[in-house]
C-alpha cells in the first residue's frame, strides 16, 4: 500500500528465567492497523515496550522509516514520533487536559487548548480541554491520552489493550478515531485479544504465542477461528494416561450467575453448569472471558450480582469464603505470589494458610511436623519448612498451594492455569495430581488457556466466551473438534 | 570504583544483632562530633552572643553614666582572674560559659542602674514647671506679703508719729517686721534693701524713704505675679493639647482678680479668690484631682474584690447551714432523732459563722448591715430551738412541730442567702456605676470630642462593660471564685490600661502629682522594664548617683527646659559610653580567647567535654540509686506505646496514635481517680482504673480503625489527627473544668490511696511489672495464637489473607484496638504510678517514641523490654549530660533523630549486600 514506517527485526528480550521475546519480527505500514494478538505473557506489551523505549532488546534492530534507531526513552520515542497510549494512564489528576497535553513540550497551555480543540473535533475525539483530568471519565482519560500523541506529532500510535476498560459505545468512537488517523497516514499498532474487535479494525494481524511470531495475516486471511487457534495453539506437550470418569453425584450447580469485573463492567453474564463428583468440566476461553470471576464467585471471594451457587445440595450463594473451605472448596488461584501464597511466611505456614480447624493456640511445633509430612508426600524442594515461601522455584510454591488445598480434603477443586509458569515434571505432578483427586471422587473445575491442558485432564470441556458458556464438547483433540472449539472461543454458538 | 547494591536473598543471623550495634554507634559517633563541634565553637558563639546582646542594646536607649562603667570594667578585670584561677581543667567550657554570662548581666545590670539614674534626674527636671511652682509659692505666701506691706505702712505712721512728737515709737520695729516678712517669701531684695539703708534717726529722710518704697511695693508685687503668670500662660499655652478656650478665661479672670487686690491696698479676699482660679487653671493644666476621682470612685470596687473571700466565705457557710438543715429534716422525716440535735447546732453555728464573717470586716460589715442584723435573729430563732430540744423521744413526739420550725428556718436561711447575692449585686454595680460615671466625667471634662484620646476612652468604657458582663456571670452562677478572680482582673487590666493610657498622654500633659510624674518619657520606661529582669547592685547605684551631680550641674543654672533639651544635655553627658562598652567587650572577646588558650587547645576541652558525655550517657542511668529509677520509670510508657504499636505495625497497619491512645488513657484514670472514686478510694478501685483506662485507649484507637476497614481512610492521618484532639481536650480539661484552685493549670492530685505501689522506699512503681508481663502477652498473641498468625497474613499479603478466609475488616478494627488498650493503660500507669496529676503542657511524647522503640525492636516483643530500657536510660542519660555539659535540650533530641535515622537507613543492609567493583 504504502512505505514501511517502523520495523523490528529479530528481537530477542530475557527476563530472569523467562524467554520473553525469541526473535520477532514485526513491521508497521503507513495508514493501517497492525494488530498484535496474544494471550497474557505472550510477549505483546514486552515488544511494545521496546519500541516505546522502556526497555532495550538484548538483540536485534529497530528501524523507523528505514533508519536504524536506537531508542533511549519513551521521550526519545515521541520526539521520533513513536507514542503509546499505556493500559495504566499518565496524566497528572490535578491538572486540566490542555496542561497535560502542553507538558514536555514549550507551548503555553492557553494556545495548546486551542490545538486540543481542533484535534478533538478533527478525530471525533471529544475532550473539553480546560477539564480537571480527575474529573474525566476512563473513555475521555484514553482520548486525552491520544490527542497528547497526536499534538505530539506522533505517527506510530501504539494503544495496548484500549478496549479493556471502555464501553461498547466508546469503543465504537475509539474505532472511528482509528479510522481517522490512519487515513491521514498514522500508522496504528493495536493490542488486544478481544477477536471480534480484532476483526473489525485490523489491516493485519501479527499473532504472538509464547515470545514468538505464530503469523502475519492480512484482511481477508483471518476469521476468528483461525485467530484463536492460533492464539492458544495445538501442540500436546504430554500425555497423561487416565481412566475414564465415573461421575457420582452433584457436587456443584452454578445457576444463571451474574457478576461485576473489579473494574465494574460485566464479567459474567448469567452463567449456568454443573460437576458431578469425580469429573473434570475444562473450561476453555481466551483470557479475560470471566475465568477469574467465575473461580472467584464460587469461592466466595468475589459477590454474585444474581444468580445461584448450590454446593452439595446446599445453597452457598452468599456464605463466606471461611464457610465455603469448611464445606470444601479447595481453590488452585492463578496468581500464586499474589493470592495463594504469604510470601514472607514460612513454607510451613503457608501450608497452613488456608485450614479446616478452629483453634485458638497455634502449636508451631505440630505444624512444622505436618509440614515435614507434605514436604515430603508432594516432593517439596524447600532447605527447611521454616524457609520463607518466596524463595522457592514457581513449581515448587504451585506444589505448597497443591498440598495445602488438597489437604482440606476438598469435594470440588477449582483450577485456573494450574500449570502456568511451571516446567514439564511440575505440569505432570499438577496434572496426576488433580487426576488422583478425580479418581478419588473429587469434581474438578479447571480453568485454562492452553487447550492441550483442557484436552489431557478434561472428561467434558465447556467454551466460555464473554462470562457465558457458549457450549460444550468432548475432549477429543481432532482437528475437527479444535476447529469446533476456536469457533466457540470466537463466540460462536455450534 | 562504585558500589554495586546486590539482593539479599536470605537474612543473614548476624544482621538483627550487628546491625542495630552497627547504627548505634554511628549515632553516637554523630553525638561525639555533634557535642566537639558545638564545644568547639562556643568561644566564638559567645562573642557573636555578646556582641548581638550590645547592638541590641545600643538600638536601644545607650545612656550609662561614666562611672558605673569604670566601675564594671574593673569588676569585669577582677572577676576575670579570679574565675581564671578556678577554672578546673574539664569543666573549663561550662565555666566559659557562666563566666562571660554573668558579665553580660553586668552589662545589663549597670545599664538598668543607668536607667533607674535618668529616671530620676528627669523626674524632678520634668516636674512641676518652674514658674508655675513659684506662682503657687507667691500664693501661698500672700499672707507675708499682706504682712510686710501693712508692716511698711505702720512704720510709715510710726514716723509721722514720731516726728509729730505724738508717741515715743520704735520706727526700727516697722522696717524689722518688713524685711523679716518678705525674707520669708525671698522676694523683692531690692526693696529690703532699701529698707535696711533707712536711717532710723531722721524720721523726715525715713518717712520719704519709706513713702518711696510703699510706692514702689505694689508695682514690684504686681510685676512680679505678672510675670510669673506671663511664663505659666507660655508654658500652659505650648505644652497643653487642651482648647485654649477652656483655660484662658480662667487665667484672665485671675489676672483681673490680682490686679484688683493689689490695686485695693492688698485685700486678702480678693487674692484668696485669685488663689482659688489659680488652682482651677491648675486642675485643667494637669487633670491630676479628676484622676483622683477615678481612683476614689474604683476603690470601694477593688476593696469588694479583695473582701471577696470573706464574702464567699460567709455565703459558703450560710449554703452549709442550708444544707444542714435540710439534713435536719430529713433525719426528722426518717426518724433517726438521735442526729436531729446535732445537726440543728451545726446549722446554728453556721448562721453565726456566716454572720460573723462579715461583721468582723469593716468593709463587708457595713455592706451587707442588714444581712448581718437579720442574721443575728435568724440565729437567736435556730438557737432557741436547739435549746428547746429535749430528749430524742421528746423530739419524736414533737417531729412534725419541729419539722414545721425547721423548715421556716431553712426557707429563711434560702432567702438570706439569696439577700446576700443580692446585696453584693447592688453593692457591685453600684461601685461599678459610679467609677463608670466619674470615668465618663472624667471623659467629657478631659477629652475633647473626636480626638484619638476618646477613642482611647471609648475602648477603655468597653474594657469596662466586660467588667460588668464578667460581673454578672460571677452573680448568675452563686459566688464563684475562679470567675470573681477573673472579673477582678479584668478591673485590674481596666486600671492598669487606664495608667497606661495617662502615662502616653504624659508627654502632652505635663504632670503634677506623683502618679504622673512616675511616667516619664515612655521609651526610657520601656527600657527601664527590661533592666528590670536583672537584680540590682549596691556598687552600681551609688556610682550611679556620684554622676548625678554631674547632670544637676549641667542643668545648673538653666531656668526653663523643655524635654527637647533635657534629653540634649543628657545625650550629651552620656555620649562616650557607648564607645566604651565596645572597648570593654573588645577586651571581653580577647579574653576569652586567650583563656581558653591558655589552657591549652580549646580541641582539647572540647575532647574532654565529648569524653565525660560519652560517660554520663553510658553510665549514669545505670546506677542503681542514681539514674536507674528514673529509667525504669521512664522506660515503663514506653515499653507500654512499644508494645501496641509492635502488635499492630506487624499486620502493616501504621497506628501513629499511640500518642492520643495513651492521653485518653491518662485523662480517663484521671477523670475516675478525681471524681468517681473520690470518696472512699482504696487500693482495690487500682485495677479497675487501669483496666477502664486501657479500654478508653482501645475505643479511641478503634474509631481510627473503623474508619480504616470500612471506609478506607488512610489510618496514618485518622490516627495523627486523633492525638491532636486528644491533646487538646487533655488541655481544656487542665485549663478548664479540671482546673484545682491553684494559680497553675493544673488538675488536683489524685487520692493518694489510689497511688500505684512502689518497689520498697525507690521511686518505682509497679507499672513496670505490669509492662514487662503484657510483652509475654503480647508474644503469646502473636506467635502462639492462630489469631496473631492471622495478622500476620494479613500484613504480609492482605489477598491471601481474603483468600485464606480471613474477615480483615474486623481484625483490623480489633487490633488496633488491642493496640490502644496498650498505650491507654499506659496512660493510666502513668497517672496512678507517676504524674499523679495533669498539667498544662504535659505532651511527653511517650506515643511517637513508641514508634522508634517498636522499630528499634524489629517489631519483636521481647526486644521491645530491652530496646525500651535502653531508650529509657538514653532519655536520663540525655538530660544527665544536659545537667554536666550545658548542652542544650534540642541536641539530645537531635541524636535521637540520629539514631532512628540510622536504624531505617541500615534497613539496606538487610536487603542488600553492598559490594565495591572496580572497573
Amino acid at each position: 500500500m504504502s512505505s514501511t514506517l517502523l520495523e523490528v527485526k529479530g528481537i530477542v528480550k530475557r527476563f530472569p528465567g523467562v524467554l520473553a521475546l525469541d526473535g520477532v519480527n514485526f513491521d508497521l505500514k503507513e495508514g493501517e492497523v497492525h494488530t498484535l494478538l496474544g494471550e497474557n505473557g505472550a510477549g505483546k506489551t514486552t515488544l511494545m515496550n521496546i519500541i516505546f523505549g522502556l526497555y532495550k532488546p538484548d538483540e536485534g534492530e529497530i528501524l523507523f522509516r528505514g533508519k536504524k534507531v536506537h531508542i533511549r526513552s519513551p521521550y526519545h520515542a515521541l520526539q521520533l514520533g513513536i507514542g503509546m497510549v499505556q493500559q495504566h494512564f499518565t496524566l497528572v489528576p490535578s491538572f486540566t487536559v490542555a496542561e497535560n497535553v502542553s507538558l514536555g513540550t514549550k507551548d503555553p497551555p492557553n494556545k495548546v487548548a486551542a490545538e486540543v480543540k481542533r484535534i478533538s473535533k478533527e478525530f471525533g475525539l471529544e475532550v473539553d480541554p480546560y477539564a480537571k483530568i480527575w474529573q474525566l471519565s476512563v473513555g475521555e482519560k484514553q482520548r486525552v491520552e491520544i490527542i497528547k500523541l497526536l499534538y505530539a506529532g506522533a505517527k506510530v500510535v501504539i494503544l495496548d489493550e484500549p478496549t479493556a476498560v471502555l464501553t461498547p459505545q466508546e469503543t465504537e468512537a475509539l474505532f472511528k478515531a482509528i479510522r481517522k488517523m490512519t487515513a491521514q497516514g498514522t500508522g496504528v499498532i493495536f493490542i488486544s485479544h478481544k477477536l471480534n474487535e480484532v476483526m473489525e479494525i485490523s489491516d493485519r494481524v501479527t499473532v504472538l504465542r509464547k515470545g514468538k511470531v505464530i503469523g502475519t495475516l492480512k484482511r481477508g486471511e483471518f476469521d476468528q477461528n483461525k485467530l484463536a487457534q492460533m492464539m492458544v495453539g495445538r501442540e500436546v506437550v504430554m500425555k497423561i494416561e487416565r481412566e475414564k470418569a465415573k461421575p457420582g453425584d452433584l457436587v456443584i450447580r452454578v445457576d444463571n450467575v451474574y457478576a461485576k469485573s473489579d473494574k465494574g463492567h460485566l464479567a459474567l453474564d448469567g452463567i449456568s453448569f454443573e460437576i458431578r463428583a469425580g469429573e473434570i468440566l475444562g473450561i476453555a476461553g481466551v483470557a479475560g472471558n470471566g475465568q477469574r470471576e467465575l473461580a472467584e464467585v464460587i469461592t466466595g471471594l468475589r459477590k454474585v450480582e444474581s444468580g445461584k451457587i448450590e454446593f452439595a445440595g446446599k445453597d452457598i450463594t452468599n456464605s463466606s469464603v471461611m464457610d465455603r473451605i469448611l464445606a470444601g472448596i479447595a481453590y488452585i488461584p492463578q496468581d500464586r505470589k499474589g493470592v495463594a501464597l504469604s510470601p514472607n511466611l514460612s513454607v510451613a505456614e503457608n501450608l497452613f494458610l488456608r485450614r479446616k480447624e478452629r483453634k485458638i493456640w497455634f502449636n508451631k511445633a505440630s505444624i512444622y511436623e505436618h509440614a515435614r509430612r507434605y514436604i515430603e508426600e508432594y516432593k517439596i524442594k524447600t532447605p527447611s519448612p521454616a524457609t520463607a515461601v518466596k524463595y522457592l522455584s514457581g513449581g515448587n510454591m504451585q506444589k505448597v498451594v497443591i498440598a495445602r488445598e488438597f489437604s482440606l480434603q476438598p469435594k470440588l477443586i477449582i483450577a485456573v492455569h494450574p500449570t502456568r509458569g511451571l516446567d514439564v515434571a511440575s505440569m505432570e505432578f499438577v496434572y496426576r495430581s488433580l487426576i488422583k483427586a478425580r479418581d478419588e471422587g473429587v469434581a474438578v473445575l479447571l480453568l485454562a488457556g492452553e487447550l492441550y491442558e483442557i484436552f489431557n485432564l478434561s472428561d467434558r470441556v465447556g467454551v466460555i466466551y464473554e462470562g457465558k458458556i457458549v457450549g460444550y464438547t468432548t475432549p477429543d483433540p481432532s482437528p475437527e473438534n479444535v476447529e469446533k472449539i476456536g469457533l466457540m472461543m470466537a463466540g460462536v454458538a455450534v | 570504583m562504585r558500589f554495586k547494591l546486590e539482593r539479599r536473598l536470605d537474612i543473614p543471623k548476624w544482621a538483627g544483632v550487628v546491625i542495630p550495634l552497627v547504627s548505634v554507634g554511628f549515632s553516637l559517633l554523630i553525638m561525639g562530633i555533634v557535642i566537639y563541634s558545638y564545644m568547639y565553637s562556643k568561644p566564638s558563639y559567645l562573642n557573636r552572643a555578646i556582641f548581638g546582646a550590645l547592638n541590641e542594646y545600643r538600638s536601644n536607649i545607650m545612656k550609662i553614666p561614666d562611672e558605673s562603667w569604670s566601675r564594671f570594667e574593673k569588676l569585669l578585670k577582677a572577676g576575670r582572674m579570679k574565675s581564671a584561677i578556678a577554672v578546673p581543667k574539664g569543666k573549663l567550657s561550662s565555666n566559659v560559659s557562666s563566666f562571660a554570662l554573668s558579665r553580660l548581666e553586668d552589662v545589663f545590670r549597670s545599664t538598668e542602674e543607668a536607667y533607674k539614674f535618668v529616671r530620676d534626674t528627669s523626674e524632678s527636671a520634668k516636674s512641676f514647671p518652674k514658674d508655675f511652682e513659684s506662682l503657687k509659692n507667691l500664693h501661698n505666701n500672700i499672707g507675708y506679703i499682706v504682712k510686710a506691706y501693712s508692716a511698711l505702712n505702720k512704720a510709715i505712721n510710726n514716723a509721722k508719729s514720731i516726728m509729730n512728737k505724738e508717741c515715743d515709737c520704735d520706727l526700727k520695729e516697722g522696717i524689722n517686721s518688713f524685711v523679716e516678712n518678705l525674707t520669708k517669701v525671698g522676694i523683692l531684695e531690692d526693696l529690703i534693701r532699701e529698707a535696711k539703708s533707712v536711717d532710723t534717726a531722721d524720721p523726715e529722710k525715713a518717712i520719704k524713704k519709706l513713702e518711696d518704697i510703699r510706692s514702689k511695693f505694689p508695682d514690684e508685687v504686681k510685676k512680679l505675679f505678672t510675670s510669673k503668670m506671663e511664663n505659666s500662660i507660655k508654658v500652659i499655652s505650648s505644652r497643653c493639647s487642651l482648647p485654649k478656650s477652656s483655660w484662658e478665661g480662667l487665667v484672665l479672670d485671675y489676672k483681673n482678680n490680682l490686679e484688683n487686690a493689689m490695686s485695693s491696698g492688698f485685700n486678702p479676699l480678693l487674692f484668696e479668690k485669685a488663689s482659688k482660679i489659680l488652682n482651677n487653671v491648675s486642675t485643667y493644666y494637669c487633670f491630676a484631682p479628676v484622676v483622683k476621682v477615678w481612683n476614689d470612685s474604683l476603690d470601694p470596687l477593688y476593696m469588694l474584690h479583695k473582701k471577696a473571700s470573706i464574702i464567699e466565705g460567709a455565703y459558703s457557710q450560710l449554703s452549709s447551714a442550708l444544707r444542714s438543715s435540710q439534713g435536719v429534716l430529713r433525719s426528722l422525716e426518717k426518724g433517726r432523732t438521735f442526729f436531729v440535735k446535732d445537726t440543728l447546732y451545726s446549722v446554728a453555728r453556721y448562721t453565726r459563722n456566716s454572720y460573723m464573717k462579715l461583721e468582723k470586716d469593716s468593709f463587708t460589715s457595713s455592706i451587707f448591715a442588714s444581712r448581718i442584723e437579720s442574721l443575728k435573729s435568724l440565729y437567736n430563732e435556730v438557737n432557741s430551738l436547739y435549746k428547746s430540744l429535749g430528749k430524742p423521744s421528746d423530739i419524736k413526739k414533737n417531729a412534725s412541730q419541729i419539722s414545721e420550725k425547721v423548715k421556716t428556718i431553712a426557707k429563711k436561711i434560702e432567702e438570706e442567702s439569696n439577700a446576700m447575692r443580692e446585696d453584693f449585686l447592688k453593692a457591685a454595680e453600684g461601685f461599678a456605676r459610679s467609677a463608670i460615671d466619674s470615668f465618663s466625667a472624667i471623659q467629657s471634662k478631659m477629652f475633647p470630642e473626636g480626638s484619638i484620646e476618646s477613642r482611647i476612652a471609648e475602648y477603655l468604657d468597653l474594657l469596662m462593660d466586660t467588667y460588668r458582663y464578667k460581673l454578672k456571670e460571677v452573680l448568675s452562677s452563686g459566688i464563684d471564685r475562679m470567675k470573681l478572680n477573673m472579673a477582678y482582673s479584668q478591673l485590674k487590666e481596666v486600671s492598669r490600661d487606664l495608667t497606661m493610657f495617662l502615662r502616653d498622654i504624659s508627654d502632652y500633659y505635663p504632670p503634677s502629682n506623683k502618679r504622673m510624674s512616675l511616667s516619664l518619657d515612655y521609651e526610657t520606661y520601656v527600657f527601664g522594664m527590661e533592666a528590670l529582669r536583672i537584680h540590682s547592685s549596691q556598687d552600681i547605684i551609688y556610682d550611679s548617683y556620684r554622676s548625678k551631680e554631674e547632670i544637676d550641674k549641667a542643668l545648673s543654672g538653666k531656668k526653663d527646659i523643655t524635654k527637647e533639651e533635657y534629653t540634649k544635655i543628657l545625650d550629651k553627658i552620656l555620649q562616650g559610653h557607648l564607645d566604651r562598652v565596645y572597648s570593654i567587650l573588645t577586651n571581653l572577646k580577647k579574653d576569652l580567647k586567650s583563656l581558653t588558650e591558655s589552657f591549652g587547645q580549646v580541641s582539647k576541652v572540647s575532647w574532654i567535654a565529648v569524653g565525660s558525655a560519652y560517660k554520663q550517657l553510658f553510665t549514669w542511668p545505670f546506677i542503681p540509686k542514681e539514674g536507674l529509677p528514673d529509667t525504669i520509670n521512664y522506660m515503663t510508657p514506653l515499653l507500654f506505646t512499644g508494645l501496641g504499636l509492635v502488635l499492630v505495625f506487624q499486620m502493616k497497619l501504621w497506628n501513629i496514635g499511640a500518642e492520643g491512645q495513651f492521653y485518653v488513657g491518662v485523662i480517663t484514670a484521671l477523670w475516675l481517680s478525681l471524681f468517681v472514686f473520690n470518696n472512699h478510694p482504696s487500693a482495690a478501685e487500682i485495677p479497675i482504673v487501669l483496666l477502664i483506662g486501657g479500654l478508653a485507649g482501645a475505643a479511641w484507637a478503634a474509631i481510627a480503625g473503623a474508619l480504616k476497614a470500612f471506609l478506607n481512610i488512610d489510618e496514618i492521618v485518622s490516627t495523627l489527627m486523633l492525638n491532636y484532639i486528644a491533646f487538646h481536650w487533655m488541655e481544656y480539661l487542665v485549663y478548664g473544668p479540671w482546673k484545682a484552685p491553684t494559680n497553675f493549670p493544673e488538675t488536683k492530685e489524685i487520692p493518694h490511696q489510689l497511688f500505684l505501689p512502689t518497689f520498697g522506699t525507690s521511686r518505682v512503681h509497679i507499672g513496670i511489672i505490669i509492662a514487662i508481663s503484657l510483652s509475654a502477652v503480647v508474644y503469646l498473641l502473636m506467635k502462639k495464637t492462630w489469631w496473631g498468625f492471622d495478622l500476620r497474613v494479613i500484613g504480609d499479603n492482605p489477598n491471601a489473607a481474603r483468600y485464606a478466609g480471613v474477615n480483615i475488616a474486623k481484625n483490623i478494627v480489633l487490633a488496633m484496638a488491642v493496640s490502644g488498650f496498650f498505650a491507654g493503660l499506659g496512660g493510666a500507669t502513668q497517672i496512678l504510678g507517676f504524674e499523679h496529676k495533669l498539667y498544662h503542657g504535659y505532651a511527653p511524647g511517650y506515643g511517637y517514641t513508641g514508634i522508634i522503640i517498636a522499630w528499634l525492636a524489629r517489631l519483636d516483643p521481647w526486644a521491645t523490654i530491652l530496646v525500651s530500657f535502653l531508650f529509657g536510660g538514653f532519655l536520663v542519660g540525655g538530660d544527665q549530660i544536659q545537667l554536666v555539659l550545658k548542652l542544650p535540650k534540642a541536641m539530645v533530641v537531635a541524636i535521637e533523630g540520629v539514631i532512628l535515622f540510622s536504624l531505617i537507613a541500615s534497613e539496606v543492609l538487610f536487603k542488600y549486600k553492598v559490594r565495591v567493583v572496580r572497573k
